[in-house]
């Protein structure tokens, strides 16, 4: 169902393999983690990872400033440990390199996987998860580049759609290739990769 | 490399376990992953949202759906394999 | 008359079993599952809207009878035959309740 990671402009982010990456989101939020995996639509597989987000919340100072007409709003930035997770391509605004790999990332990876997959029994064995196989090639599928792969900008997924109705699963997203200006997806457009294929007088 | 564990890989390998869904906006929602698809629709058994609340948005409410659901993959932002929720030991809270 | 009814004895070829894997269960199935039954529908603003499942396509697109339709826990109002469109959707639960 999905294919191999992109080559096109994932040569460019398989060198940030096991880095610290930082990735805004459209709702606002931040992500920082561990950078394990991507696939063409831009999703992420991302461990140890943290999130922050500011919550505006109006703060309740009871103490002698009530009587004072502006309203006090707290901004503050909330932190969470995610932990393992996935995200989503689509809501992908920015991501910037935080930092090198961890130090424990090759020798540490399966205790700070095992961290986080320690409370999911049937994840865990992901393990060694750090220390994969080197990985062929990856052949097809150029990455945003009109030609054999699906139609795809920067992170846009196949959207909403349910396979359904009469056995006809929904196709992904239609099938002429996108128009040239393909990498308009979502901000950050990355430097079109060498050949990509304008058709026309594009 | 390790990119041969895919993201939806990963997360057909979540399948019968917990996960916890952190949807585009404030909403999150737990549940047992029963499948999903291509396009990250999900089925949750025993789901349960947590949602800010309609009068008061910095508070979250809790409501156990006690139902299968399927969710529209269209506003899920990040999926924690696992995850229990924001009542999760491991989702610190700091300020 | 009696003597032969083939055609009533030989029986409708039996539901083919879903070839779909113990634990699993895509969100094909659950719809196919949930058709025509009581579902409630969790908008993105929210709002729900519970009622009888009648039909859907892929993009999530609803239409429901006998709905509900609950603005932040309130009984808003009820329509016989509803319409969703389906970028609204957040969730689709079965309503056991």
């Amino acid at each position: 169902m999905v294919r191999g990671p992109p080559s096109g402009k994932g040569s460019k982010l398989l060198r940030y393999i096991e880095h610290r990456l930082r990735i805004s989101l459209i709702d606002g939020r931040t992500i920082v983690g561990t950078f394990l995996a991507f696939d063409k639509h831009l999703n992420l597989v991302l461990v140890d990872s943290e999130e922050y987000r500011s919550v505006r919340s109006k703060a309740k100072n009871n103490a002698g400033s009530s009587s004072s007409r502006a309203a006090i709003v707290e901004e503050r930035v909330e932190k969470r440990t995610l932990g393992l997770i996935i995200l989503r391509g689509e809501n992908v605004v920015s991501v910037a390199v935080e930092g090198p790999p961890p130090p424990n990332m090759k020798a540490g990876a399966s205790k700070s996987v095992g961290e986080s997959g320690g409370v999911v029994p049937g994840v865990a064995r992901g393990a060694g998860r750090g220390a994969m196989p080197p990985q062929q090639p990856p052949a097809a599928a150029p990455f945003g580049v009109g030609a054999g792969g699906a139609p795809m900008g920067l992170g846009a997924a196949p959207v909403h759609g349910v396979g359904m109705m009469g056995g006809m699963s929904m196709p992904p997203p239609p099938g002429p290739p996108p128009p040239p200006m393909m990498m308009m997806g979502r901000g950050m457009p990355p430097p079109p990769p060498p050949g990509m294929g304008r058709g026309g007088g594009y | 490399m390790s990119n041969r564990i895919l993201p939806l890989e990963l997360i057909d390998k979540t399948i019968g376990s917990p996960i916890w869904i952190l949807m585009r906006g404030q909403t999150e929602i737990t549940g047992i992953l029963r499948g999903f698809d291509d396009y990250v629709n999900l089925v949750l058994e025993d789901a349960v949202e947590y949602s800010p609340d309609p009068r008061d948005k910095s508070v979250v409410v809790k409501t156990e759906l006690k139902s299968e659901i399927l969710l529209n993959g269209n506003h899920v932002a990040v999926l924690v394999p696992g995850g229990t929720g924001p009542e999760d030991s491991l989702a610190s809270r700091a300020s | 008359m009696s003597s032969a009814l083939p055609d009533n004895t030989s029986k409708a070829p039996e539901k083919e079993a879903e070839a779909v894997p113990e634990n699993k269960r895509s969100p094909s199935d659950f719809l196919k599952a949930v058709l025509g039954r009581p579902v409630n529908v969790r908008l993105n603003s929210g709002t729900d809207y519970r009622g009888v499942l009648a039909c859907l396509d892929g993009y999530m697109n609803i239409a429901m009878e006998q709905t509900e339709e609950y603005v932040d826990g309130q009984l808003k109002s009820k329509y016989g035959d509803c319409f969703i469109r389906g970028n609204n959707v957040m969730y689709i639960s079965s309503q056991r309740r």
